[in-house]
């Protein structure tokens, strides 16, 4: 018999059947990418998984990747698991303020010292002692020190946390770094998007919960089931791309055709993460089926890496002649594709470009 | 026929001689494909009705319906307003889901024999 703190005895608590949690981690399987054959394994683990303590600190940021998260007010998958934790600080969502909160996230960070997830959102600002964002009169690369302390592990949420986003960007006024500049001695997992897709912020946190591990991690820190690919990879108008089928305007026939909007400036090529299949708002849609380029947002420097609207590099001749490599050269075209775009946007970020309204009317 | 809804068929068929092969079939998860306009549609198509339908009422409703190629389920998670949460097509004779639980079939016992006391000291104390 698992125990009643367990994620099981509380979703069954809650008054779901044996049936709706088979459903529930079958869902979960899905969003992980594990084959349908792990659902039995998902479940016997999620059964006994006991109930994480949280510590949810929020730095220089906008609190959207908290309303990423809350804002399915739905019973759904991620909202299970959100009540399956014990979210024991978050100044945004919690009841208590001034100094029972406080009490609290020391109370937390002493119960449950080695063992408790830290989950950070916003970058933390260096400059001038840390003066620019400060919690009850602590600097947040204080109030981060030492919550990282005892932390079993720390999850940064957003592009912020991660790669210290728009705070970062130029002129980066306040110093902003992100948490992995600052910890480095303890796991990070980067879980960046401004703001990243609910249900990935979730998945992560089902994976620590299913396997007591973190995932598999890319080279920039983040999940490979969810940042494994690129958008352009997983893009429904990819095929369009690989007919050299492109919109060049917002509203010229290409673009009526949902033609490919790499030349509008798409950055799918360039940017990994999940939009492309597991969508927005209930799986509505994602930026690229609205009919406009993805920004890029959950890369590092995304906010410097020129002009929204401006094309990665020239498309009709270079990429013909770059497919034309790829397919000869298998993966390692991809590859070099990939470091070619890469090549472009470091430029752009050292010349700093900004957008003009010559970029929008192009 | 789109080459993305064509791929998934032939998977499906795959699917279908490893079941009958070897009694083990699988899935293709549909919310994590990169499906174009239409895909959808032609697979709903090409896969039919089927004569059995099931549905499950457990975090919203659950549709299990066979097509009209036996073996092959187009299975459908819904939550509680429902929205899609999961949508898969399954080769399998009966997915797994539908089987009652081991640990439910335990309760259910305890809970009838439960029961079947309790109306025997009501029984008592009135005779």
């Amino acid at each position: 018999m698992a125990d009643e703190n367990s994620l099981g005895a509380i979703l069954r608590a809650q008054g779901v059947s044996r049936r709706g949690f088979l459903k529930f981690c079958g869902a979960m399987a899905a969003l992980m990418a594990l084959p349908p054959s792990m659902v039995p394994v998902i479940a016997a683990a999620l059964d006994k998984a006991p109930r994480p303590s949280v510590i949810w600190l929020s730095f220089q940021e906008c609190t959207g990747c908290t309303e990423s998260l809350t804002r399915s007010h739905t019973p759904t998958l991620e909202a299970l698991i959100f009540d399956a934790i014990s979210l024991d600080y978050h100044h945004t969502l919690q009841a208590a303020s001034g100094e029972a909160a406080e009490a609290a996230r020391a109370k937390a960070m002493k119960d449950f010292f080695g063992k408790y997830l830290l989950v950070v959102d916003g970058s933390i600002p260096l400059k001038d002692g840390g003066v620019y964002s400060t919690i009850a009169g602590m600097s947040n690369l204080d109030m981060l020190q030492e919550a990282a302390k005892g932390a079993a592990a720390i999850v940064a949420v957003g592009t912020c946390a991660a790669f210290g986003g728009i705070p970062h960007a130029n002129p980066n006024p306040t110093g902003a770094v992100a948490v992995s500049d600052i910890i480095k001695d303890k796991p990070i997992i980067n879980v960046p998007g401004c703001p990243p897709i609910p249900v990935v912020i979730t998945g992560v946190l089902a994976h620590y919960l299913t396997f007591g591990a973190l995932p598999e991690l890319d080279g920039l820190g983040r999940p490979k089931m969810f940042y494994g690919e690129s958008i352009h990879d997983r893009c429904y108008r990819r095929p369009f791309y690989d007919q050299g089928k492109f919109a060049k305007t917002f509203d010229d026939e290409g673009a009526r055709n949902g033609w490919c909007l790499f030349e509008l400036g798409c950055k799918g090529p360039t940017t990994f993460n999940a939009c492309a299949t597991t969508k927005w708002n209930q799986g509505t849609s994602f930026p690229i089926e609205s009919g406009h380029g993805c920004l890029g947002c959950s890369e590092p420097n995304f906010w410097d890496a020129g002009s929204f609207y401006k094309a990665l590099s020239v498309p009709i001749t270079p990429v013909g002649k770059a497919a034309a490599i790829a397919a000869a050269a298998g993966i390692a075209g991809g590859a070099a594709i990939a470091i070619h775009n890469r090549h472009v946007k470091a430029a752009a970020k050292t010349g700093h470009q900004t957008v003009t309204a010559n970029d929008l009317e192009k | 026929m789109s080459t993305n809804a064509a791929a998934l068929l032939h998977e499906i068929a795959a699917l279908l001689d490893s079941l009958a092969r070897t009694g083990e079939g699988g899935s293709v998860q549909l919310n994590g494909l990169p499906l174009l306009p239409g895909d959808y549609e032609v697979l709903q198509e090409e896969l039919g009705e089927g004569e059995l339908s099931a549905e499950l009422e457990a975090l919203g409703r659950t549709q299990l319906r066979e097509t009209a190629l036996h073996g092959v389920w187009w299975v459908t998670h819904r939550n509680s307003v429902h929205e899609i949460v999961a949508e898969s097509i399954e080769v399998t004779r009966c997915p797994a889901i539908l089987q009652t639980p081991a640990e439910d079939v335990t309760e259910s016992a305890r809970l009838l024999r439960e029961r079947l006391q309790a109306t025997s000291k009501t029984g008592d104390r009135n005779g």
